[in-house]
């Protein structure tokens, strides 16, 4: 029991200055759960020798005590074996919990043991608790820990809570690997036979031959051991994870690690820390034997971990000589006299933390400090209010076209400097523009001539009649703007002006010298008002 | 002025004076049948001497097929008309074959695209498959049968109609696919006098919900659309007529609003319809202003809006009215 009981002891206390969770060959964190499950995977790995010993050992025992009884009947030793699964990882666990801890186990360690491995819970897992569906995860609490009936379903409850699932995965997952090894191995063998061997007697479930049955047990013995092992161990890596986390083993040995930089008395002030921190995790009801003096030594029975470390705690409290020791303690500290300068004594009060007492002016100070903050609240406000007034006003501005308020035009409108790209600039223009076109179109440059008459009755219509003609304007536009602003005779002389234009501009067609003169007798009237 | 890049042969201006008369009997004698709807019957003749097909959005009931009837009947032209329902095939508007039991032959069943005008109504009611088979015949102008390609009579035009409401169970046209029409028209309520004409005249005398268009008379026959089409081909573009469209088309690109803009089959499209427009008007040579005035219809369809230019509400025609604001007209 001493050495099964170990990762209960370590665990649970914390404190203890044997071993403890410093003595641990695994990296105690928090893992994930199938990251747990290869932590028992390593640790088998590790310690597969004397895994295999103790296995040997059982399993020679369970057919030394079979065989004389079954020996005529060998298909029935592997349903029993199967059946007697749990006592054969008993003796895995109990290698890989003492592996826990570094200590090598040979097999008079397990004989010597013999009777604290079998004795807790064996009887329930071999009969009603057989099914289990988590059972290599439940196996520590009652062999470790040595729980049964209540305390081991309260216990159980707690443990599955998380790593349940796995537990449950990684038991299915060990029936479909034995399984497919039983297959696998049977197949494999019977191919490799040559035809006509004495094992080949396959002639179905209900003819099996003598020598298939005991070559079957073989297989099955094979399987077993190659299987078991492993489930035994995934189930022990989701335990101590499950405790690692419960019990906080990494924070104790971060706290052991920290002990070995730092002084003696942090280390103590420390683990009285931890001890307190622990206490304080513990359930309510646990509360109660702590008051008794006389708290029960963990050695004299099996006790729960919450318990155990509490009394070790205590124990380490009261007996240890650390924590009986007194220190002295000497600091500097000032006390003014009343006969330094006032910059000394605030300096000095400064240096040493020291607080002037309360004086009557304090209040004075406050009063001032509040109107400060009234008048930065003022201001604040004031801030706020005017710009948020200043973005309406500037939003009103900005839209002030779409708004449609009184007194804005609909468009800001600035005379183009071109219109379809003819330049209408006032400047741009001859003072006599009939008489300049007429000399363009007598030097045969018809379309300049037109373009200037054309353009210069643009400049005329917005520049002096104040028609707002955007630069995206076509010839149509223009027709169509001027139709609503001239009166009738100027209105058609735009128009014919513009059809002349057009057809110059577009078609390449020269207008007739008459028709020429036509428009520049009509120009002066229709755009200057001239006769 | 230099002098045009596309040489075009210049049409004789007799062809154009009966050009222009002959567009003008065809919107009056439209207008008999059809009240109302001037822009809509422009733009829609334009379209067909240009080639083009239209696609017609506008609610039900505005006289959509009267309108495709009464051009119809103008030029003596077959007219076909199909409703395009979720079920439709494609063999349904192409045709198919059919194995007669007593001839022992497979007999060719051709299908209501052979015709002349095709109003193809609600075409956002079928699936993709259908729409594609009818938007190929738009494109190819023939029809692949058992092997056998067999042209679709000319002139050909396809009048496709989409409901703007109901979009329930529809499947609207992709923008590949409404880049093949060449213009979109919008048909909107006709105004109070133009209704109350429009009551008038086909309630009297009328029984029932049958469409009227006897009143229309034959003005010509296919031969001549089909040379008031290449009149129309034939009109003269300026090169400063061909930049603005141009211009205006690129601008569609890099304006903000619009997520994708119209490529460059909108300025050719653009373009070609300003000819048939120019002609319609009785002119051989195009203005920036009839670039203006088709600009709408022809590019409507080619945009696409920014997410944010849809939460505003703002449809295509805005934003292309602001592309028209800004880009300066031609004359340099």
């Amino acid at each position: 029991m001493k050495a099964a009981a170990k990762p209960k002891q370590r665990g649970a206390g914390g404190a203890g200055n044997v071993g403890g969770v410093g003595g641990m060959t695994f990296v105690p964190r928090t893992r994930s759960t199938l990251e747990a499950v290869d932590l028992g995977l390593s640790l088998l790995q590790a310690h597969w020798k004397p895994v295999a010993a103790l296995w040997a050992l059982q399993l020679g025992l369970a057919l030394a005590l079979c065989l004389p009884f079954l020996h005529a009947k060998p298909l029935w030793i592997p349903l029993i074996l199967w059946w007697l699964k749990p006592w054969l990882d008993r003796g895995v666990l109990f290698v890989l919990s003492r592996a826990v801890f570094g200590q090598p186990t040979s097999l008079w360690d397990a004989l010597g043991e013999w009777r604290s491995i079998h004795r807790s819970g064996l009887l329930a897992c071999l009969l009603w608790r057989r099914l289990t569906p988590m059972r290599s995860y439940v196996l520590p609490i009652f062999q470790l820990e040595g729980l049964r009936g209540l305390a081991y379903r309260q216990r159980a409850r707690v443990l599955t809570r998380q790593g349940g699932g796995t537990a449950f995965l990684l038991t299915c997952t060990g029936w479909i690997l034995t399984l497919l090894s039983l297959v696998g191995v049977i197949a494999l063998i019977q191919a490799m036979l040559p035809p006509g061997s004495r094992l080949q007697l396959w002639d179905g479930f209900g003819t099996m031959s003598a020598p298939f049955q005991w070559f079957l047990l073989g297989v099955v013995l094979l399987v077993l051991t190659l299987t078991e092992p492993l489930f035994v161990a995934g189930g022990f890596g989701l335990y101590l994870n499950r405790r690692t986390h419960l019990e906080g083993w990494d924070l104790e040995q971060a706290f052991r690690r920290l002990a070995a930089r730092l002084s003696v008395a942090l280390l103590l002030a420390l683990l009285a820390l931890g001890g307190l921190g622990l206490r304080a995790q513990e359930p309510p009801a646990a509360a109660e034997p702590a008051q008794t003096e006389s708290a029960p030594h963990p050695d004299q029975g099996p006790l729960r971990p919450g318990e155990e470390a509490r009394f070790r705690a205590q124990r380490i409290l009261k007996e240890d000589p650390a924590f009986k020791r007194t220190e002295d303690v000497r600091t500097l500290r000032y006390e003014p006299t009343g006969r330094e300068p006032k910059w000394l004594r605030s300096f000095l009060d400064f240096v040493f933390g020291k607080k002037e007492p309360a004086k009557p002016t304090a209040p004075r100070n406050l009063d001032f400090l509040k109107a400060l903050f009234d008048l930065l609240a003022v201001v604040g406000k004031v801030l706020l209010v005017g710009s948020l007034l200043a973005f309406l006003l500037w939003l009103v501005y900005r839209f002030r076209h779409r708004l449609g308020l009184p007194g804005v035009k609909a468009q800001p409108w600035e005379a183009p400097e071109a219109i379809a790209g003819l330049d209408i600039r006032p400047e741009s223009l001859p003072p006599d523009v009939p008489a300049a076109a007429r000399l363009l179109f007598a030097h045969g440059e018809a379309r300049a001539a037109l373009a200037l008459l054309y353009r210069a009755a643009l400049a005329e219509l917005v520049h002096r009649r104040g028609l707002e003609i955007p630069a995206s304007a076509t010839e149509g536009d223009c027709l169509r703007a001027a139709g609503e602003r001239l009166e009738a005779d100027p209105a058609a002389t735009f128009r014919a002006l513009t059809a002349s234009w057009l057809r110059l501009a577009y078609k390449d067609e020269r207008p007739t010298a008459e028709a020429f003169e036509h428009l520049c007798a009509a120009w002066p009237a229709a755009f200057r008002g001239q006769s | 002025m230099t002098t045009p890049s596309i040489p075009t042969p210049a049409p004789d201006p007799g062809r154009i004076q009966w050009a222009a008369e002959q567009a003008e009997a065809l919107r009056t004698e439209i207008h008999r049948a059809l009240v109302g709807q001037e822009a809509v019957v422009n733009q829609v003749l334009a379209a067909f001497l240009a080639g083009g097909h239209v696609l017609l959005e506008g609610v039900p009931g505005l006289g959509k097929t009267l309108l495709v009837r009464a051009l119809a009947t103008t030029f003596r032209g077959d007219f076909a008309r199909i409703q395009f329902t979720p079920d439709l095939m494609p063999s349904d508007v192409m045709g198919h074959a059919l194995w007669d039991m007593k001839s022992e032959q497979f007999h060719l069943r051709r299908g209501p695209v052979f015709t002349n005008l095709l109003l193809a109504d609600e075409v956002n009611r079928a699936p993709a498959k259908t729409q594609a088979a009818l938007l190929e015949v738009m494109q190819e102008q023939q029809v692949s049968l058992e092997g056998r390609t067999l042209p679709v009579q000319a002139p050909f035009m396809v009048l496709a109609t989409q409901n703007p409401i109901e979009q329930e169970g529809t499947y609207p046209l992709p923008e590949a696919q409404l880049d093949r029409f060449l213009l979109k028209v919008h048909m909107g309520y006709p105004e109070v006098h133009e209704e109350v004409a429009l009551v008038r005249q086909v309630t009297t005398g009328t029984v029932g919900d049958a469409l009227r268009v006897d009143s229309v008379r034959p003005l010509m026959d296919a031969a001549e659309i089909l040379e008031l089409q290449a009149l129309a081909a034939s009109v003269r573009v300026d090169d400063a007529v061909l930049d603005y469209a141009v211009r205006i088309v690129r601008a569609t690109r890099e304006w903000p609003g619009i997520a994708i803009g119209a490529g460059p089959r909108g300025a050719i499209a653009l373009i070609r319809v300003v000819r048939a427009h120019a002609l319609l008007e009785g002119r051989d040579f195009t203005t920036p202003d009839d670039v203006k005035a088709l600009a709408l219809p022809a590019l409507r369809h080619r945009l696409q809006r920014s997410p944010e230019t849809e939460i505003e509400g703002l449809g295509p025609d805005d934003l292309l009215r602001a592309v028209l604001a800004k880009v300066p007209a031609p004359r340099a």
